[in-house]
Formats: structure tokens, sequence, C-alpha cells
């Protein structure tokens, strides 16, 4: 099974698909169930993670990054989603949410306070915006933060929110002039030990368990200036503009799990023997391989299409929302397709495709639903 | 085709003993030398000349070439490939070697040394137009190639077991011209120590050459014993079915299959392994799949080349002990 | 001062490759994309291990074969560390068309042009098989060599090399310059990070006609005249009787039926 590619790919390319998939193989498929059970990513992969580069793709080498381009980032998560979706969550949220608005919006002392440590996987961060009353509609936060000396004091609480019960830093999004909606939001990196700051419950999730998810929770909890992200008032648009970029590593990580289902499919085709020979040999199931490679083939187009888009203008906008909303899209139809082709053993946990398909559902939700991707397409054609 | 090449085999002396390699190539020159029609010489490299003209002269031949390679150049490639160069001669001819450890070190030094071809690890001999035509191995056996010999000479490896055995006709000794000793002094290259080794390193599981595999049908995790044993004969890594790991008989890093590893030996003996479709897909492109099994039914056999029904506890102990004497060199 | 070594790095079809009979009747996996020969990479780790402990200053990579093929092998390597790669360009030559004695020829002639102290390559080519060209080289430039090594160490001048061969494991001394060939022992290459695979293509790349190495078109000592396929299996072969009786009976089917011992 060779890395999948198109004839345009670079010899840089591929490498880095090889490498990153020998890592999985090596490091993450062997425990991929332990993985799940234990619902969150051990620190000492984390730590690996961050030796391989993994964490900080496209950030500078003097942030502790390896100085890649989206597309390059976008093969990166694809790989890894191909053998393990949830550890590829992880490593997508770390990439692009926290790191990204620090790189993007901090100053130059706080990105070389933070990144190194992010980077090297020493310190795992969060990325809070989603609060219990306010998921698509992202900005009526109810989290508070009120002016105090040489600081603020902050309130609320943030849900469904990645690394949520071990990160040691989270960049947290906080109203500060309520009257202002999305103008009134700044952003805040809150730091393990920070008194007033806890993680509150963890979800139970149909899948992605590899990555844990859960609440933040924050008690007049006093952040210094110091550790206020770009300029107060500027969190909302900032926090768009990390959403903008991170649309992309979620559409990768479809297009990986969708090919890691279809490999598997392909896989099981050329062994399991129905009728006296291998079902592979059956056009129903030659059908649905050709489905998935058609589906899965445009996806990762529209992902290289998006990358080169952010690439050349900074915004992947309409064309990062078109890749998630396709790619994310067709996971869920590729990976249950996988059980159907897999039968009676792929409802059963002795394969992987039933772990595929409860993980696809989550990419069609996070980071932007299929419904918001829509918004933002329909704006754009409609404008 | 005009003169046939001339053949010279080179027999390697092991322990006071000619390999077993070596008497299979000797059988494989002379076959051939009967089809060309070319003259056969007999070289030996060894330590003991008397030894060697007993041996070879058992085996039919008449007269024994014999350059000595004893003590610091015994084990030395550098050493024995300017003596064996220089006994053979530059004349253009295909030397054949059987195979073993040190010919694969000396062969493709004699033949750039001789300054012709080199075929490594022949598996079969025909002859074309009164020309000889290898057939050896390429992709890890998964195709062979069809290889003649061009201009100037070669020198061939036979791979070991891929020709028969010949049997010893009684013959008394060869006569013996001794024509040159490989001494250690004054090399690049020496051979400092050799050290015969005790017990068999762990073999990592997917680049063994030979798995010996135990599934449910091994009974306990008692049952790996007798699997060991026959490892340690077959210098053989241990696997193992997903069933028997998650019955915790055997630790997880051994498990073949779907979730463990994928191998591809040469060898796989799937022990007491029914061969669900989930350890299939870690093993089923192995060259060639032994089978032992109880249940005649077990889908293992569908897959398996040689298929023996019976219990693993009774039939290993015993697979051990022929394999044991079948390898005794 | 350390020394300089060079790693001889091959492009290869995966070991995974489905190998099948191309339309011109070559053995091929059209579909498969070439690598790094699998044992070199134990060459070029050894190689990075040695200049990352100061025992080496320099490692450069050599590889003989088309433009479009060797990419992979020297991208790989590169990011792994090595400094810097000679590519000895064989044109639109099939992967296997280059014979040994031609191979080692141009590696050899390139050696002449460069400094080193010590050669590492794979004890074997995965596609070929063969294990030919390291004899040669050492044959060609009077180098001493060690084959199928699982332990190196590199002190000034010299270099103790362990093999294990015909059950044993033999302790070479060479002298240095010289040439060891590496097995799967000798140690465990890191995939590179991504890092070091941006930095790859920053790393020079010296690229070198084969005909212009060679002074001249390549000599074939051998032709291929076919290539096959083996026999595909059978259906399964039950061996009966009681335990001792099949055991003896499966064991002689193994040695002189299947040939696997």
């Amino acid at each position: 099974m060779t890395a999948p590619e198109l004839e345009t790919s670079s010899a840089e390319e591929r490498t880095l698909r090889e490498s990153v998939r020998e890592f999985a193989l090596e490091e993450i498929l062997p425990r991929v169930r332990e993985l799940e059970h234990a619902k969150r990513l051990p620190p000492e992969l984390f730590r690996k993670l961050g030796e391989m580069g993994l964490l900080a793709m496209i950030y500078p080498e003097a942030y502790g990054g390896a100085g890649m381009d989206y597309r390059l980032m976008a093969a990166s998560i694809e790989e890894l989603a191909r053998v393990c979706p949830g550890a590829a969550l992880s490593v997508a949220a770390t990439n692009s949410l926290a790191a990204g608005q620090i790189f993007l919006f901090g100053t130059e002392e706080q990105r070389l306070r933070w990144m190194p440590g992010i980077a090297s996987g020493a310190k795992t961060a969060s990325w809070g915006l989603t609060e219990p009353d306010a998921g698509s509609d992202s900005f009526r936060l109810a989290s508070r933060a009120e002016r105090a000396p040489g600081g603020w004091i902050l309130n609320g609480r943030k849900s469904l929110i990645t690394h949520a019960s071990f990160c040691d830093l989270a960049v947290v999004m906080a109203m500060t002039d309520a009257g202002s909606g999305r103008d009134g939001i700044t952003a805040f990196v809150v730091e393990r030990g920070m008194k007033g700051f806890e993680s509150g419950k963890t979800e139970e999730k149909l899948g992605m368990c590899a990555s844990d998810t859960g609440d933040l929770v924050f008690r007049d909890c006093f952040v210094p200036d110091a550790n206020v992200v770009g300029a107060p008032g500027m969190g909302g648009r900032h926090a768009l503009g990390v959403l903008d970029g991170g649309r992309i590593g979620i559409a990768a990580l479809a297009v990986g799990l969708a090919q890691g289902a279809m490999d598997a499919s392909i896989a099981y085709a050329h062994q399991r023997e129905q009728f006296g020979r291998p079902i592979a040999q059956f056009q129903a199931i030659q059908f649905k391989i050709a489905d998935m490679a058609t589906k899965i083939h445009a996806a990762r187009l529209m992902v290289e299409r998006a990358a080169a888009v952010k690439e050349s203008t900074g915004k992947s906008g309409h064309d990062g929302s078109m890749a998630k909303l396709f790619a994310s899209e067709i996971s869920v139809q590729v990976a249950e397709e996988a059980i159907q082709i897999h039968g009676g053993y792929g409802y059963t946990k002795d394969f992987l495709v039933e772990k595929y398909w409860r993980d696809s559902k989550l990419l069609t939700i996070g980071e932007g639903t299929s419904e918001v991707q829509r918004l933002i397409i329909a704006k754009h054609m409609l404008a | 085709m005009s003169q046939p090449r001339p053949l010279v085999l080179v027999a390697e002396q092991f322990d006071g003993a000619i390999r077993k390699s070596s008497l299979q190539a000797l059988a494989a020159a002379r076959r051939l030398a009967q089809a060309t029609g070319a003259p056969l010489r007999v070289l030996a490299i060894g330590a003991d000349a008397a030894s060697a003209a007993a041996q070879l002269g058992a085996h039919g031949v008449a007269s024994v070439e014999f350059v000595r390679a004893a003590d610091g150049a015994a084990r030395n490639a550098s050493a024995i490939v300017p003596e064996l160069a220089k006994a053979i001669g530059a004349a253009e001819q295909i030397v054949l070697l059987g195979m073993s450890d040190l010919a694969a070190d000396v062969a493709p030094r004699l033949a750039a040394r001789l300054g012709g071809a080199y075929i490594a690890d022949a598996t079969a001999i025909e002859v074309v137009d009164g020309a000889p035509r290898f057939r050896r191995p390429i992709y890890a056996g998964k195709a062979l190639e069809q290889v003649e010999i061009l201009g100037k000479g070669a020198v061939a490896t036979l791979r070991a077991n891929a020709f028969p055995t010949p049997d010893s006709n009684g013959g008394g000794a060869a006569q013996v011209v001794e024509l040159g000793s490989a001494t250690g002094d004054g090399l690049k290259a020496v051979v400092k120590d050799i050290v015969k080794k005790s017990g068999l390193d762990a073999v990592s599981l997917t680049e063994a050459d030979i798995i010996v595999s135990g599934g449910i049908g091994v009974g306990g995790p008692e049952g790996y014993e007798p699997l060991k044993k026959l490892c340690s004969v077959l210098g053989a890594a241990l696997g193992a079915s997903r069933a028997a790991v998650h019955a915790g008989w055997i630790e997880e890093s051994h498990q073949v299959g779907q979730t463990g590893k994928t191998v591809s030996p040469n060898l796989y003996i799937a022990c007491g392994i029914s061969g669900a479709i989930q350890h299939q897909a870690g093993m089923r492109t192995s060259r060639c799949i032994v089978a032992v099994n109880t249940d005649p039914s077990a889908p293992i056999f569908q897959l398996a080349h040689y298929g023996i029904v019976g219990d693993v506890k009774q039939v290993v102990p015993e697979l051990a002990r022929e394999f044991e004497a079948a390898l005794r060199p | 001062m350390g020394i300089n070594i060079v790693c001889l790095v091959k492009a290869t079809l995966p070991t995974e490759a489905k190998i099948a009979l191309d339309a011109k009747g070559r053995a091929a996996d059209e579909r498969a994309k070439p690598i790094i020969n699998p044992y070199d990479e134990f060459a070029v780790e050894e190689a990075v291990k040695l200049r990352e402990s100061g025992a080496a200053d320099k490692a450069t990579l050599l590889c003989v074969g088309s433009a479009k093929a060797a990419l992979e092998p020297i991208q790989r390597g590169l990011a792994m560390g090595a400094d810097d790669a000679i590519l000895v360009d064989t044109g639109d030559r099939h992967p296997l068309e280059l014979d040994g004695a031609a191979t080692a020829a141009a590696i050899a002639a390139v050696l002449k042009t460069i400094p080193f102290d010590l050669v590492l390559c794979g004890r074997v080519a995965v596609d070929t098989g063969a294990a030919e060209v390291p004899g040669r080289v050492a044959e060609l430039l009077g180098l001493p060599l060690a084959q199928v090594v699982n332990k190196l160490d590199v002190a000034p001048g010299r270099a103790t090399a362990h093999r294990e061969a015909d059950g044993r494991t033999e302790v070479v001394e060479l002298a240095l310059p010289a040439i060891a060939t590496a097995d799967k022992g000798l140690n465990k290459p890191r995939y590179p990070n991504l890092p070091s695979i941006m930095k790859a293509k920053k790393k020079p790349v010296d690229t070198r006609p084969l005909e212009a190495v060679l002074g001249g078109a390549p000599q074939a000592t051998r032709r291929v005249v076919a290539n096959e396929l083996p026999p595909g299996k059978g259906p399964v072969r039950m061996v009966a009787g009681a335990p001792a009786e099949a055991a003896r009976a499966l064991v002689g089917a193994l040695r002189d039926e299947a040939k696997v011992l």
C-alpha cells in the first residue's frame, strides 16, 4: 500500500507522506483501540508527535515549527487520519487553533513564550470559542471578562473543547464589551495553575474518542494583560480568521479518514471469498469502490485547491468551506459503505471500519457544521 | 555457439567438511559439463587438503586443485579472493560456487577480479544453444529472471538446496594439486574474532524468513513452549493469533493479522490457528504456508500449501525433531 | 577531525509491491513508486549517527539510477540527515537494465573524484537480490570490505565490524578507507521528521550523466533473456499419518519440493 498521490506530487510531498504514514503505522496503529478507550492521547505520544514536527507544521522554525505550507500540512493530517482519525483531530486542532491565534495575532514575545512548547508537545493547548448556548451562533458569548488592575477577571464556561481535561493552556474568547457583539470579544491565554481556571466534565462521545473533549470553567479567574492576544475587541474577528485555516485541516482529516476506510475495504474485498471467489470480483463491490475512490479524489483536489488559495491570499474563504463541506460529507458516506462491504464483520470491533464511521460524523459538525459552510458558500455566491 | 566455456567448480570446506551446497553445485556443474561438452575443473578451498580430497573423491572427483585457507585467512574473503583468482586463471570460463555466507562475500569480488558477470543465487540452470542459461529470483522471489552470460565468463553462486544433493559413490580419494595458500597477513581487513552463537536472539517478526505462529489450538500459555523450541531450531520468529493474544497467553508484540503485524516470510507455520480472515490479512502473502490444526475444515487449510490434521502438542515436537535432522549441515 | 562517509543508496520497489509481467514481459509493479532500498536506510542511519556523534564530518549520498526514480531515495536520505547527494543519472534505462558490473564501475569512478574514508550501503538491494556491487567496488578501488554488518565501531583510521556469517559472529577490523554493508540489526532507521524534510530540499544534489562518469557507454556482462512469475499456489497438500510420520513427510516436502529450507 503506497501513499495515495497525484502525479504532480513533489518528491518532498512523497517523502513527507511516507514518513508520516510510517510514524502512524508504527506509533499509533498498534494502539488505536487503546487510545480510544483511554479517551485521550497520552503525553508521551504528544511528545512524539512534537518530535516528528506534526504539532506546528505551518509555522516558522523560530517558533518550533516545521516551516511547511498548507498543502503539505493537509497531506500530513491526511496520512495521520488514514490510520487514526482521533489522533489526527488532536493534531489538526493543535496546529490550527490555539497556535494559529497566537501566531497570527499575538506579539513576538507571546509567540516565543507559548509556541515552542506547543510545537514540541511539552504543552498541550486548547482553543475555547464554543459555549453551552453558543455553537453555530458562536459570538453570543456568555463568558465575560471585566477590567481589573493589571489584567482581567474572567467568568464563564466553554464546552465541547478539544483537550479540555488536560490542556496546559487555552486561548479563550470572552465578551469584554457586551454591547458590541462580535466586536466586543477579546482573546485571552489562560494557563493551567491560574486560580479560578479548571477543567469541567469530559464528554462521552460517539467517535473521535482518542481526542478528549470537555468543558473549561472560569470562576473569577485573573488573567494578566500580558496574556491578551490581539487588541481587546478583536478576538471575534481573529477567531474567524483562525477557523478559516482550520477548515483545511478538518477537510484533509476527512479525506484521510475516507482513504483509510477505502484501504480497509479494498484489502477486505480481495481477501473475503463468497460464492467461490473474492468479493472484489463482484460488480456490486466494484461499483462501491469506484464511487469511494472518485469521491475521495474529488475531495482531495478540493483540499489542495483550498490550501493553494489560503497560501496565495491568506484566506481560504468559500474554497475552504466547499472543501470542508464536501470532504466531511463524503467521509461519512465512504465510511458507511466500508461497513457495508465488510458485511457482518464490518459491524464488529474486530475491524476498524466501524470506528472510521463513528469518527467520521464529527467532521460534518466540528469547526463549523455543514450548514455553516453552506451559509459561507451561499453568501459568496449571492454577493 | 563456438567452444563451450570451461567450467570451474569451487568447493568450500567448512568446519572440516565440504559443504552440502558445494556438493549440490558439484552435481549441477557435472550435469552442465555433460550437456555442453565443456571441461570441468574442481577446486577446493579450506584447511585440510586430505579430507577434501577424500570427500570429493567419494563423490567421483578424480583430481582436485586445493587452495589452502586456514587460520586467519579461513573466513576472510580479502585473503581468499586473490589466491582463488590466481588459481583459477584469467581464461574465459564459468566458475560455480554453492551459496553460503562466505561464498556470498567471495563470489562478486572474484567476478570483479576475473572480469566477468556475477550470477547470484541461481535456482536452476538449463542449456540453450550450447550455453548455460541461469534462472534466479528477483523481487524477493516474486519473479524470476533468466540470464545469459555475455562477453567474458562469469562467477555464479547456486542457491543451497535448489539443486539435489548427490549421493556418495564410495570412490577413493581424489588426487590433490595444491595451488596456493591464502594468508591473513598484511591485509586491510582482518577477521579478529569468531564467536559461536549461544542461543538465538529474538528474531524480528516482520523481517523473519520463517515464522512459527500459535493460536488457540496450542491450548494455553504453556502451549507456546514447544513452538519456541521449534523457533530456535529454525531460527524463526514467534507469531500468534489475535485470539491467543486476547486470551493473555502471549504478548501483543507477537500478534499477526489485521490489527497486528503483516508478515511475508518464506515459510509460515500456523499451529492451532483456525485462520480467521482477520489473521489471514496479516500472513497470506507468505511464500509457503503450513497449517497444523485438529479441525480439517479450518479455513487456514484453504490458504495453506501443506497441511497436517493433528494436535499441535503432538505434531510440533515431532516437527522440531525432523527439522533439526534436516538442517544438520 | 571526523571522517567523510559516502552512503550508496538505490531506488527499489517497496517489498509489498505486487509484481506482475508488464507489456514487454518484464517483472514490474507499474503502480508502485520506487522507494529507498530498505537496507540502505540502515546505512544512511549509521552515517547520520556517526556524524551526530562527531565521529564523521559529512555524509554524502551516492545514487545510480534514473533521475525520476532516484528522487525519492535521495530526498529520503537527505531528510534523514545526509548532507548532500551525487546522482549518477542513468537516463531512461529500465531500473534493472544496468548490471552490477556497470553500476560498480560508475560508483568507483565517482568515488575517485571525492574524498571519503568510509562507504556504507545496504547488504543487498531487494529488487535484484544479488549483493553484487559492494564486492566489485571493493575490488575496483582496493578497499577492505565487511559485509552484512550488524554492529560498527569507528575509531581513527579503522573500523570494527560485527557480522553474522554461517551461524557465527565474525569480528572484522578494517583499515580506513573501507566499505561496510549494513544488515537490519545495525540500528533503527529514523523516520525523518517534518522540519528535516523541509530542510532536505535545500541540500545540494550533484547530477552527473552515466556516460560522462564512465567515459563511454556501459559494458554489459550479462543479458536478461526473460522474466517469469513463479508458479501459483495449487490446492493444499494434506500430509497424512501419525505425528512423527507426518512431520517427517512434511519436512521432506518443504526441503525437496517447496525448497524453503
